[in-house]
Parts: structure tokens; C-alpha cells; sequence
């Protein structure tokens, strides 16, 4: 996604991410969530940032944007790493990964972008703020943190190898 | 009244209820049963909710009328091969199996088992105990009979032994006994295939397999049964010892699109009733039992539910837990799940867990099915195309079914649509079709 | 004529003869008085077993036989029918329960169970020795069944048991039949018409030639046992008698109205589900926003039980109003979402992916309705898994209300002596293998008189009782256990508390003339209802009653055998 791509539609009217929030959540079956929890059980990501907090786990998002969608200017859907442990478990059948990133496509699309990471030099996006943060913060080794640098787009910043390469060991609990 | 028969497969408390009401109306009832022994599942259980009635104590009176009643003959260890005809003249052959036993002079004395060489896996037990190649099916089988299993017999396999034979007293045991064909006039057939366990090792987030403190409901039910592989004692897998803290994950299976979609009907209330006993059994025990809905619908279940929470240490917890690992030095169990009500995250340890696997209709139905000429749905459970006008009827005319091979119900239910199938087949018969 | 006693005492494998001395225990009966033949056995109850004692009947001319082993509750039939075989009247037959009663209490003590042993085959033999023969009560059964309550299970329950060739006398209060189903709209899981499925069985009940339909009819009362019952109906002004063998209850329920409860009785736009079926019918297209609340009445302290498929109508009529008007935003509030088995849990599924949601709350915060004028505006609910309020706006509030007791229960249980449980519907025999029978012979029950039952179980429970019905009436006789009390008029004091006690119903009243010729009122007892249970001895003040095969003399000689020799032994 390029710099130019993120247009900030001054007057979008907020209905229309509402409805094409609602064709999302009806295309990944997030009104099947019967909040058994199990999704955030499997979840790394809240091990991850400790703590237990409501906003985060699949379920909560699940149910919150399932009947107030208009609840999407939240950092909170930016935490999730878009692993597919909870859509793989889910008992419903909720697709929660699929939605998460299709998700923040369109909200990048209408330009609400303060949550997101992009490059300095190209525009493309990389990954939530937070996760970068979080990232910085657990990762020591100076050459990560200068590799940390390079796009995978332009070649001048390269976040998501790391990504890749470090997240499922490090950060990923024993199974 | 015409003078046909009635032909049943399946001789849990269903098909046995059913035959007893068609026989005691004065009709003919051959009872088909696959296993060398009638009784069913609940043969393995121990006690029955929400009564908490001995399971074999009200069972086995019913079993014994069935084996003596005049109107009903008992064809165990058999299988139907085909059938042909149509609604009041279908015409069935059913294959009776060589036990390679005598059944008319078999007193069931038991010395052949003690003395037989050959170990196998008990599938009554829930595979937590052995029996021999040469068994009885439980020690209150009907009938009495004792069975040889071809797949494990030494003689049968071409190895030396034959102790059996010689041990016995009365001379029962045939090895050249043959596999007998019998062809029945029957006027209508009943279908009471009852349930199978789903196999919970691909569900590998809940470790049954590999963690050895996570069992199953009915590998429990064997356990905490008088008459089962530990004689009541609750002896945890890895070390034997007492285990102090159950936990009780539902819906393993069940509600899962990944597996099966349905609900199973009966896991919420055999659950309670097995910390119930457990706790009966052990007063110190607690159990803690992790569903999503608490599902008692029938009469008495709710207060039964009170009953465990109040007076038998049952916690309830609303969370489908997301894995369980070991304790690598104690090789406690312990459950990670969110706490949907306080919105918690949590890792608790336990002696031992226990699965409420999901129940499937039994394989046989597949090969059932087509041999009747029915539909099947799609889980497997006999087809019912009018649930509501029909709720006994198949695809098929003077094909009926009753219990929980038509959808998963518990014992009062499928003791009612047993006799409702007999009603249907008295009506059959009696209207001369 | 001389007492020639045999008795047959049994190893039952190991589980007597391993722990009880068996050989011993039958050479003490050998010695014991009038015994002519003793002998043990492996099995008792194999074919060899069986056979041997009617051989041994024969060869030694017994005319008493004692068999000592497991439990009377699974064998005693067996070994009577076998006495009778080799020509014996049965009744001249004891059992004594060596394995339950004996070896298996006392698997430590071995020689303690042997004495012990000892003891309860001496005890039986001299019970034996005064046991008197008794011929089986056969009475007719009269080839017709009473059905009371025409909704959907009485009615299957007509419509089987006449095309099993019986007459079937179906009586319901009201002027048409089809009892609650008639009040409903659409059906779960089908969400078809109720008429599709009540029409064709009415129809083919009321064409039947084996049915007569007695409509606005009323039950009086019911007198007599089984095969034998009449019941007296009345219809205006007109009374009418009928005789029938067998009597099916299917009464039936009715829906909870909750006076009081969140509004309702109060507000325009509070109802139940029943309501807002007959309010609504079909037409819910002005209904936009529709809030249900479950469990209301139901699970709570006053009434614990669960109504068992509210919630499937909730879902149901949810679903229905979503159809008719896809924007509208229908919430059901629930404590469990009560969907159990495939074909619910599907529709339950079917509710979730149109869009209505489910709110769960604790029964400790009840959801809170706003009213304004007439009407409910908003409801409050804590959401209990997400851990705050939510207030939705509303234009109708549905109450999910459990089906209660009909208001006839009280009434039939009196008339007909029949069972009523804490929770105000019938109760059955037994819960888990008995469920459509009463303890009384001869009557059945089927449908919500029993507990709130859906549609395709109260159509099984009305085949099922059926089945129960024809048994008796196939049969054309019922054979009753021997062993029933019998009462000495002479010492009868009129007292009734045999009448009370009895959980059969098988004591009344009747005239008797005594031997100066007064006409006095005593107990009767009805030898074919009579279980043989004993309470009515034990309560009579008078000793006027007492039980044919365990009388107070069989059982005090018991006593006295008993302790005579461990006396002696002392």
C-alpha cells in the first residue's frame, strides 16, 4: 500500500464503513461467536502483553464490533498478530484472523491510519504501532534492531522478515 | 393378528424396552445384538442421573426378562445380512457369529478365562483394563455365555494351546463351531443402534493420548463403576494415587464445527453426576467442571445441578479451555482458559481432568443403513424425515427407530420412543399390511 | 399331609461358594426337620440347575422346595415358574438370598458367613413349612382405553392405539380439540403451521371407527383397577358411564403468566411468547426492535425446574420476526441457551447467523425495563460476559415463561388416586425407566401433565403410553402376584389408614354383614392392585391385616428359629 493509496476521505460518512464492517462480519461468521472463550485461551498475543485485558481477546472484539460497529477507531484491533490460532480453534466456525486483516484494509483504505506503522520512504504499511513498540521493547540485540530497519517493499526498512523469523520462537508459549 | 415378527437391532435399554412392550402384547420379537451381550451403554455406567440409581441394578432385571420372556428370542453376537421384501413381509437373514462356546452348556463359571494365556484390551473397560481371548462381555451378561474372540485365540490362529477346552467342566467350548444363518419372517424392523464415543486423540489441544491424567467420561465411568478394572477406586493413570482435584471439560467434540456441530444432550448432566460421585466416593474431592451452556432441561436435572454445587463441592466455570499441559514433575494436568464471567485468563492445575467426548450414532449404522435401505443424516444418525408428524419413521415404510441412534437423547427419552416404535410396529402388524 | 421340603442351595460360581462353605450349609440342611432332599449347585439358575430341581420335585415327591442363592428381585419368578413346570404350585416356593444378604456383606468373615448361611436356610425352611398354596388372580381386561386431554398426545395416543384395533373413549373439556398447540402460530424446528400438523391427526382421530370423542365432557370421577375402571363423565347436564380397561392422562399445561414481572399485566407492550403469537399471528413487520427475556419464572427459587424448550421457542420466534423483517434488531437475554441435541443446536445456529443476539445475564442482575406511559421504551441488561450495562431500545418486550402445571392436576390426582411431585406435575413411576406409567396398573401418562415436553417427544410419550395401554389389553387378562393382604372384617375398626397409606389404591371401603347381620362399613382390599408391599399391615392398629406369603405367623416362626438356636448355642 503506497502513501498515495491512504487518502483521507474527508467527509466519508461513517455509514458506510459500518455497512461494509457488517458484510465483513457476516463473510467471517463473527455473529457464530457464542463467547466460549476458547479463542482467547489459544491466543499468544495476550500472553504476550501479560495482563488479561478485555479489549483485546478475539471474543471481546468479536462481540463488540458484531453489534456496534461503529466501535472501530479502537487500538485494540491492531494488537492481534494475525496468527489463525483462534480461527483454527474456534467452535463456531468464526474466522476471526481473515476479518481482523481485511479489517484494517479497509479502515487503512478510508484513512484511519493512527494506529498503523508505515515506511518512511515508500509508504508501505508494515504492521501496528503497538507491535513494532512492543518489538523494540523485547528484542535487545542491536543488529535486530538495526535490521529492524529495512521495508520489504523498498528495501530500506525490513520489519516483517524479522517478524517472521523471531515472533514464532520467541514469542510464541510452549504448546 | 398376523403372525409375524418383529425384528430389533440393537439391545441397549432401548431395543430391549421395545421388545419387552411388543412381547408382552403377545408379538414375536427376534432382538439382534451385535456384541456378545445385550445391556448397552448402560451395561458401563455405573450410576444413572438425576436419580443416582445403580445402572446394572435396574438394567439387569429388564435383560433377564428379555431372556426369558416366550415372545422374544435373543440372537447376541449377530448381524443382520440382508433384507428383502416389504413393510409386514420383509424377509431377513441374520447371521449369528460362532462364539466357539456352546451355548447350551456354557454355565458361565469363568475357569477358561482365568486360565487363558492371551491378554487383549478391554473395549467394555474403555480400554483401561485387559481381558482374555476367551470372555464374558461383563460379569452380568446376558446371556451367560462365554465368547471367543478369533482375531486374539491362539488355537483359532493356528498356535498351540487349547487350555480352554480342557479346562472346561462341561465341555462347551467347539473351535469348529460355525457362523449359522437364520432367515426371519418379519413384519416391521426397529432400529435401536444406540451411540459410539468420538475418538477425542485429534483434538490435540486437550492432550488425551499424551498426557496421561486426561481421560475420558466413559474411561472414568469404568473407573469409579464398583464392577470395573479398579473397583471403584479413582486411580489417577500416571501414579495411581487419589486424585483430590477433578476438572471436567465439556463439549470435547461436541459444538465444534471442526468435529462434530451437535450437541450431545446428555454430557452437562452425566458430568455432574460424575463429580457427584467422585466426590460420594472421596469427600475431600472437588471438581470443577468447564462448560459453555449447563444444559438440564429434564425433570429433577436442575435441582440435581443445584445439589452438586451446593452439597458435593462442584465448582462451574463458563469456558471452553483452549489447551492443557503437564506439570512435567507431578504430571498434574493443568487447564488454560479464560473465565468468560470474570474475564479472566488462568492456568489451574488439577490431578486429573476428564473429557466429555462427544457421542456419535455407531459405525454400524453406515452398513446398517444400506443393507435396510434407509437414509442416514448427516452425522450419521438415522434419517427421520418427518421429525415432527413422524418422529419414529425412517425412509423407509415399517422401518422405525427409537433413541439415540435417531438423535442424541437420554435414557427416559429413549425408553419412550422405544415404546412409541412399538406401538408403531403393533400398528403395523395388527393392520394386516 | 406330611412336609417334604428340598432344598437347593447355589455357589452362584464364586460369588457364594467363595466366600460361604457351601457343602456344609447343605449338610446342615440335609439334617434339618421334614427336609428329604438337600443339594448345592454351581448355577442354580442354568438350565442343568432348573432342570435338576424339577427332577429332584419329582423323585422325591416334594411338595415344598427352598433355594438358597442370589437376590428374589431378578430370580424369584424364575425358580416359581420352574416349581410350577415340574407341577408344584408355586406359591409353595421361598427363596433365601445368600449372596447379597450374606456372602457378598461378609467377604472377610468366612466361617461368620457360613453360620450366617446356616441360620437363613433353617430360617427358610421353617417359613416354607407354613407357606400355603395360592392360586395367580387372573381378572379380564376390558379391550378399551379412556384418553383424558385432547392436544397433540392424547391425540396420537387415539390415533395408535385405534388402529391397533382397540376402542378408544377420548374425553376432553373443552368444545374442540388440539389442547395448547392450538394457541400457537408456527412450530419449531420447522416454523411451519401449527393446522398443518393438528388438522390431519384431528381429522384422522375423529373419522376413526375406534374412537368416540366425547367433547366438552368433563371427568367426574373414576372408580375400579385395571381392566376394570369406570369412569363417569359428565357433559352439560347429562352424565354418562363408561367402562374401560385402561386410562391414559394427557392433560396437558398451560403457559406462565407472569403478573407482575417486568412489567407484565402493566404495560402495553410487555407479553409472553404465547401472546405475542396470538397477537402477532404472522404480522410483525411494524416490530423493529424486539427484546426477550428467558427464565422469567423459570430456574428461580420459587419454581427451580427449566421449562426445557422456552428457549426454543425464544429462538423460534425470533427468527420468524427477523424473516419477516430483516433490519429489526431482536436481542434474547438468556441465563443458558437451552439448544441440546443436532436438530436444536442447529436451529440455535440457524438464529446466530441471521443476526439476533444473544445476551447473557446472571440471575442475580435481572435485566431492568424503563417504562414511559403505557408502554416499555428500553431495557437494561448487565451483560455478564462483557462486564457492563447495554440498554436497548425496544418497541416490544417477549417474556419467556415456562409451562406450569394445568389447573385439572389437583382435581384428576384426587379422583383417580394418582401421584403428584414437588413441582406441582404428575409424577411418574420412575423417572428413568418408567417414565409414561404411574405406580397404580392400568394408567399412563403422557405429554406437559407430565413436564414441559416439545412436540415430537409429547407425540413419543402418547405412542409410548399406548404401548403401556395395550399391553394389558392384548393380553385381555391381567395375572396378579398371589402375595397380596387380606383383611379380617371381624377386627376392622373402620379406621382408613390403610385407605391412606396404601400407594396403589388398592383399598376401599365396602359393606360387609357381620355374623349378627349389622351391615358394617370395613376395608376391602382389590387383590389385583394389591402389590404385596406390606404398608397397610404394618399400619393397621386393629391387626386386622395381614400379607398372604409374609404373614405375621411366617415371619414371627422366622424370629423365633432364629434366635432359638443361638440361644442354644449361648
Amino acid at each position: 500500500m503506497k502513501r498515495e493509496d491512504i487518502d483521507p476521505i474527508e467527509n466519508e460518512q461513517a455509514g458506510e464503513i459500518k455497512t461494509r464492517i457488517t458484510t465483513l462480519i457476516e463473510k467471517n461468521n463473527l455473529y457464530f461467536c457464542l463467547e466460549c472463550g476458547k479463542c482467547s485461551a489459544v491466543c499468544p498475543m495476550l500472553e504476550f502483553y501479560g495482563s488479561y485485558v478485555y479489549d483485546r481477546s478475539p471474543r471481546a472484539v468479536v462481540e463488540r464490533l458484531s453489534f456496534d460497529p461503529e466501535g472501530f477507531d479502537d487500538e485494540a484491533l491492531w494488537y492481534c498478530l494475525a496468527c489463525q490460532e483462534c480461527t483454527f480453534f474456534c467452535p463456531s466456525g468464526v474466522d476471526f484472523q481473515d476479518f481482523t486483516i481485511a479489517l484494517r484494509a479497509l479502515l487503512l483504505r478510508h484513512g484511519f491510519k493512527k494506529y498503523a506503522l508505515f515506511c518512511p520512504v515508500c509508504g508501505t504499511y508494515i504492521m501496528p504501532k503497538k507491535e513494532f513498540e512492543n518489538f523494540q521493547k523485547t528484542m535487545n540485540d542491536e543488529k535486530i534492531g538495526e535490521l529492524l530497519s529495512v521495508c520489504p517493499r523498498c528495501k530500506t526498512t525490513g520489519y516483517v522478515e524479522i517478524l517472521h523469523r523471531v515472533a514464532p520462537i520467541q514469542k510464541r508459549p510452549k504448546r | 393378528m398376523e403372525q409375524k415378527a418383529v425384528l430389533i437391532i440393537g439391545g441397549g435399554i432401548a431395543g430391549i424396552q421395545a421388545s419387552i412392550d411388543l412381547a408382552d402384547m403377545g408379538i414375536k420379537v427376534y432382538l439382534v445384538e451385535k456384541k456378545p451381550s445385550i445391556g448397552g451403554r448402560m451395561a458401563q455406567l455405573d450410576k444413572t442421573f438425576p436419580t443416582n440409581d445403580c445402572s446394572m441394578c435396574i438394567l439387569a432385571p429388564k435383560m433377564i426378562e428379555c431372556k426369558n420372556h416366550e415372545n422374544i428370542q435373543l440372537l447376541t453376537y449377530s448381524m443382520l445380512d440382508e433384507i428383502s421384501g416389504e413393510v409386514g413381509r420383509f424377509k431377513a437373514k441374520v447371521i449369528k457369529k460362532a462364539r466357539f462356546v456352546e451355548e447350551d452348556k456354557c454355565v458361565g463359571c469363568g475357569e477358561c478365562a482365568e486360565k487363558c494365556p492371551t491378554k487383549v484390551l478391554d473395549d467394555f473397560n474403555a480400554g483401561l483394563g485387559k481381558r482374555k481371548a476367551i470372555y464374558k462381555y461383563f460379569p452380568q451378561a446376558v446371556p451367560s455365555t462365554y465368547v471367543i474372540d478369533p482375531a486374539y485365540c491362539r488355537t483359532l490362529n493356528g498356535k498351540k494351546c487349547g487350555v480352554c477346552e480342557k479346562i472346561c467342566k462341561a465341555r462347551a467350548v467347539n473351535y469348529k463351531q460355525k457362523d449359522q444363518a437364520l432367515i426371519l419372517d418379519i413384519g416391521a424392523v426397529i432400529l435401536a443402534t444406540g451411540f459410539d464415543l468420538y475418538d477425542v486423540a485429534p483434538l490435540k489441544e486437550y492432550g488425551w493420548g499424551r498426557i496421561d491424567n486426561v481421560i475420558t467420561a466413559m474411561q472414568f465411568e469404568r473407573m469409579i463403576c464398583a464392577s470395573g478394572p479398579s473397583g471403584g477406586h479413582l486411580k489417577r493413570p500416571s501414579d495411581e494415587k487419589e486424585p483430590s482435584r477433578l476438572a471436567f471439560i465439556q463439549c470435547v467434540g461436541s459444538r465444534d464445527i471442526r468435529h462434530k456441530r451437535y450437541c450431545s444432550a446428555v454430557c452437562c448432566m452425566h458430568a455432574t453426576k460424575e463429580a457427584i460421585l467422585a466426590h460420594e466416593h472421596y469427600p475431600d474431592l472437588t471438581s470443577t467442571i468447564f462448560y459453555m451452556d449447563m444444559r438440564a432441561v429434564g425433570k429433577g436435572f436442575q435441582d440435581y445441578v443445584h445439589r452438586a454445587r451446593d452439597q458435593y463441592d462442584v465448582e462451574y466455570v463458563r469456558a471452553r479451555p483452549g489447551r492443557v499441559t503437564e506439570n512435567e514433575e507431578n504430571q498434574n494436568p493443568i487447564i488454560h482458559y479464560e473465565d468468560t464471567v470474570r474475564r479472566e485468563l488462568n492456568a489451574r492445575e488439577f490431578d486429573m481432568v476428564i473429557l466429555s467426548q462427544a457421542l456419535i450414532p455407531t459405525e454400524s449404522n453406515v452398513s446398517i443403513a444400506k443393507k435396510l435401505g434407509i437414509d442416514l443424516d448427516e452425522f450419521g444418525f438415522i434419517s427421520t424425515p418427518e421429525k415432527l408428524a413422524d418422529p419414529f419413521g425412517t425412509t423407509r415404510d415399517g422401518i422405525f427407530g427409537c433413541g439415540f441412534c435417531q438423535s442424541p437423547m437420554d435414557v427416559p427419552d429413549s425408553v419412550v420412543r422405544a415404546s412409541a416404535a412399538a406401538s408403531k410396529a403393533a400398528e403395523v402388524l395388527s393392520l394386516g399390511v | 399331609m406330611a412336609l417334604r421340603i428340598g432344598i437347593f442351595v447355589c455357589h452362584c460360581g464364586t460369588n457364594i461358594g467363595g466366600i460361604v462353605n457351601v457343602p456344609e450349609v447343605v449338610e446342615y440342611a440335609r439334617k434339618l426337620p421334614n427336609v428329604v432332599c438337600a443339594e448345592g449347585n454351581l448355577y442354580t439358575c442354568s438350565e442343568d440347575g432348573l432342570s435338576g430341581i424339577r427332577y429332584k420335585i419329582k423323585e422325591y415327591d416334594l411338595n415344598r422346595v427352598v433355594v438358597a442363592s442370589c437376590t428374589p428381585r431378578t430370580h424369584e419368578m424364575l425358580f416359581r415358574k420352574n416349581c410350577e413346570q415340574a407341577g408344584l404350585n408355586k406359591y409353595l416356593f421361598e427363596f433365601v438370598n445368600l449372596r447379597e444378604q450374606c456372602s457378598w456383606v461378609h467377604m472377610e468373615d468366612h466361617d461368620g458367613a457360613t453360620e450366617k448361611a446356616k441360620d437363613l436356610v433353617r430360617m427358610g425352611a421353617c417359613k416354607v413349612s407354613l407357606l400355603n398354596p395360592l392360586e395367580d388372580i387372573a381378572s379380564e381386561v376390558i379391550g378399551a382405553c379412556m384418553v383424558i386431554g385432547g392436544g397433540i398426545s392424547g391425540l396420537s395416543a387415539c390415533l395408535t392405539l385405534a388402529n391397533q384395533g382397540y376402542q378408544v373413549e377420548l374425553v376432553e373439556k373443552k368444545d374442540i380439540l388440539g389442547g395448547l398447540l392450538r394457541d400457537i402460530n408456527r412450530v419449531f424446528h420447522t416454523n411451519e403451521p401449527s393446522s398443518d400438523l393438528l388438522d390431519p391427526l384431528i381429522n384422522s382421530v375423529l373419522t376413526h371407527d375406534n374412537v368416540t370423542a366425547h367433547l366438552k365432557t368433563e371427568l367426574l370421577g373414576v372408580k375400579g383397577f385395571i381392566g376394570n375402571f369406570t369412569a363417569t363423565l359428565k357433559k352439560g347436564l347429562r352424565t354418562q358411564e363408561l367402562k374401560i380397561g385402561t386410562i391414559i392422562v394427557s392433560t396437558g399445561a398451560s403457559e406462565l403468566k407472569p403478573e407482575g414481572s417486568f412489567g407484565y399485566g402493566q404495560f402495553d407492550n410487555v407479553m409472553t411468547q404465547l401472546d405475542f403469537e396470538k397477537r402477532y399471528k404472522s404480522d410483525y413487520k411494524d416490530l423493529n426492535r424486539i427484546v426477550m427475556i428467558n427464565c422469567v419464572g423459570a430456574r428461580v427459587d420459587e419454581r427451580t425446574y427449566c421449562g426445557r424448550f422456552c428457549c426454543i421457542t425464544a429462538i423460534k420466534n425470533a427468527i420468524l420476526a427477523k424473516e419477516a423483517n430483516p433490519g429489526a434488531e431482536v436481542s434474547i437475554l438468556h441465563r443458558d441457551i437451552m439448544a441440546c441435541g443436532s436438530v436444536f443446536e442447529d436451529y440455535y445456529r440457524g438464529a446466530l447467523k441471521v443476526g439476533i443476539r444473544f445476551i447473557r445475564y446472571n440471575a442475580d442482575r435481572p435485566p431492568v425495563i424503563l417504562g414511559n406511559g403505557n408502554v416499555v421504551e428500553r431495557v437494561k441488561v448487565y451483560n455478564e460476559l462483557v462486564g457492563r450495562d447495554i440498554e436497548l431500545d425496544v418497541d416490544a418486550v417477549l417474556l419467556t415463561t415456562p409451562l406450569v402445571p394445568g389447573e385439572d392436576t389437583r382435581q384428576l390426582s384426587r379422583i383417580m388416586k394418582i401421584p403428584v411431585g414437588n413441582d406441582g406435575f404428575f409424577l411418574e413411576a420412575h423417572q428413568k425407566l418408567r417414565p409414561v406409567e404411574f405406580p397404580s396398573d392400568g394408567i399412563f401418562i403422557a405429554g406437559c401433565a407430565r413436564y414441559p415436553t416439545e412436540i415430537s417427544e409429547c407425540i413419543a410419550q402418547g405412542y409410548a403410553a399406548a404401548a403401556k395401554a395395550a399391553v394389558p389389553m392384548a393380553q385381555g387378562r391381567v395375572i396378579s402376584d398371589a402375595f397380596t393382604s387380606e383383611i379380617d372384617p371381624l377386627r376392622c375398626s373402620a379406621c382408613g389408614r390403610c385407605i391412606e397409606i396404601c400407594p396403589f389404591g388398592a383399598i376401599d371401603w365396602t359393606d360387609w354383614e357381620d355374623p349378627s347381620g349389622t351391615i358394617r362399613t370395613v376395608a376391602l382390599v382389590n387383590p389385583t392392585e394389591c402389590k404385596g408391599c406390606g404398608l397397610c399391615v404394618a399400619s393397621c392398629l386393629s391387626g386386622a391385616m395381614d400379607l398372604k406369603g409374609f404373614s405375621d405367623e411366617q415371619i414371627l416362626a422366622m424370629v423365633s428359629s432364629m434366635v432359638e438356636i443361638t440361644s442354644q448355642v449361648a
